[in-house]
């Protein structure tokens, strides 16, 4: 059976199936995305002064994976318009740039998210707290290493000083009445900042899939039905840009504000 | 399909360079929004909202130019509307929780 609309547009949409299936998509996207958005929204106007965390992220790591995603956003839509011209070369080779743009930013967060998942909150049995990041390698059985600084109060750490000086912090494990790190059930902060940004890699991971797909295995149509082939390439293009607006706006929420 | 004519090719080079442009415009609008978040410019709500204006102007870019959307057919836009109408109902509802300050204190 042959699916209707996927070259010729319909004439009461004027459209194509695919492209009126992904718009619907989206649509259902920006309510998702919207749910999670107000929710921040919620817990963010309704923490207490000075229990919402600042500066806990690098936004010099996030301003550079806005960057990738913007500049794969543009080879992705280059490559497309390159289809349309019939330059399947020129299309494989921007859509390659969009590939690695989109492996870089997975890279950048998974850095971050192994910072996170690494850098833990000790508070002693004496009530003194250290924070910073483990030292896997000299953390023994009996006594835990990490790299930070001694904390003279637990809200200094909702808005941790720039340049603050790192040493090499021993605590023996019997001493430790809590080790927390900073990972999604720190605090609400955190919880959201795993979900969003986590959701979105998601999307990152599901539209590199596609992209490969059309890029390498499943190129042969271009050869047998390229308009079809050109239209999935454009409907991909459409959901890979909605994965990029999506991060303009997650970046200054927890990066910056 | 394969043979693009002349008026195809010079349209499509267009575009590239009016996506070069915005491309420009969005690094262009992160560095603002960095600058803007690092600014004091009297109350942090002010930055809040300045900072939101910046990502609400580079979301418009994409969506009207990289997702073609100021160039769409009407059915299209019949959904973003729906879309609209149901994202402002949602966040409205955000505020209203938000203003609802009528709580009752019992007395164990």
């Amino acid at each position: 059976m042959d699916i209707p609309y996927t070259v010729e547009r319909r004439e009461d949409t004027g459209l194509y199936n695919a492209k009126l299936g992904v718009w619907l998509f989206l649509a259902s996207e920006v309510m998702l995305f919207g749910a999670l958005f107000s929710s921040y929204i919620l817990l963010r106007v309704g923490a207490p002064d000075g229990t919402w965390p600042r500066h806990w992220l690098d936004y010099k790591l996030g301003a550079v994976n806005t960057i990738v995603l913007i500049i794969s956003s543009v080879t992705n839509v280059v490559a497309w318009a390159n289809l349309k011209l019939g330059d399947f070369k020129k299309y494989r080779s921007y859509q390659a740039i969009t590939i690695v743009c989109a492996f870089t930013f997975l890279g950048i967060k998974s850095n971050e998210y192994w910072g996170k998942f690494h850098h833990y909150t000790i508070t002693t049995k004496a009530g003194r707290i250290a924070d910073g990041h483990l030292q896997k390698a000299e953390t023994t059985a009996d006594k835990v290493v990490i790299d930070g600084h001694w904390v003279a109060d637990a809200s200094e750490l909702m808005d941790p000083k720039p340049n603050e000086t790192e040493q090499k912090i021993e605590i023996e494990r019997k001493d430790i009445a809590e080790m927390k790190n900073y990972g999604p059930a720190r605090n609400n902060f955190t919880g959201l900042y795993f979900t969003m940004t986590g959701l979105h890699v998601l999307h990152i991971i599901g539209g590199i899939i596609v992209i490969i797909a059309f890029w390498g295995p499943l190129s042969g149509m271009w050869k047998t039905e390229p308009e079809r082939y050109t239209n999935r390439v454009e409907v991909a293009g459409l959901f890979w840009s909605f994965v990029d607006l999506v991060w303009l706006f997650i970046f200054p929420c927890f990066y910056l504000l | 399909m394969n043979q693009a004519s002349e008026k195809d090719l010079q349209d499509v080079k267009r575009h590239v360079r009016q996506h070069l442009i915005i491309a420009v415009g969005l690094a262009l609008g992160t560095l603002f929004t960095l600058w803007t978040s690092q600014t004091n410019f009297g109350s942090h709500s002010l930055n809040i909202a300045i900072t939101l204006c910046v990502a609400a102007a580079q979301a418009f870019m994409v969506a009207g130019f990289f997702m073609h959307l100021l160039s769409e057919k009407k059915m299209i836009y019949c959904f973003l509307v729906f879309t609209a109408v149901f994202f402002v109902v949602m966040m409205a509802i955000t505020v209203f929780a938000h203003m609802d300050t009528n709580v009752v204190h019992y007395q164990q």
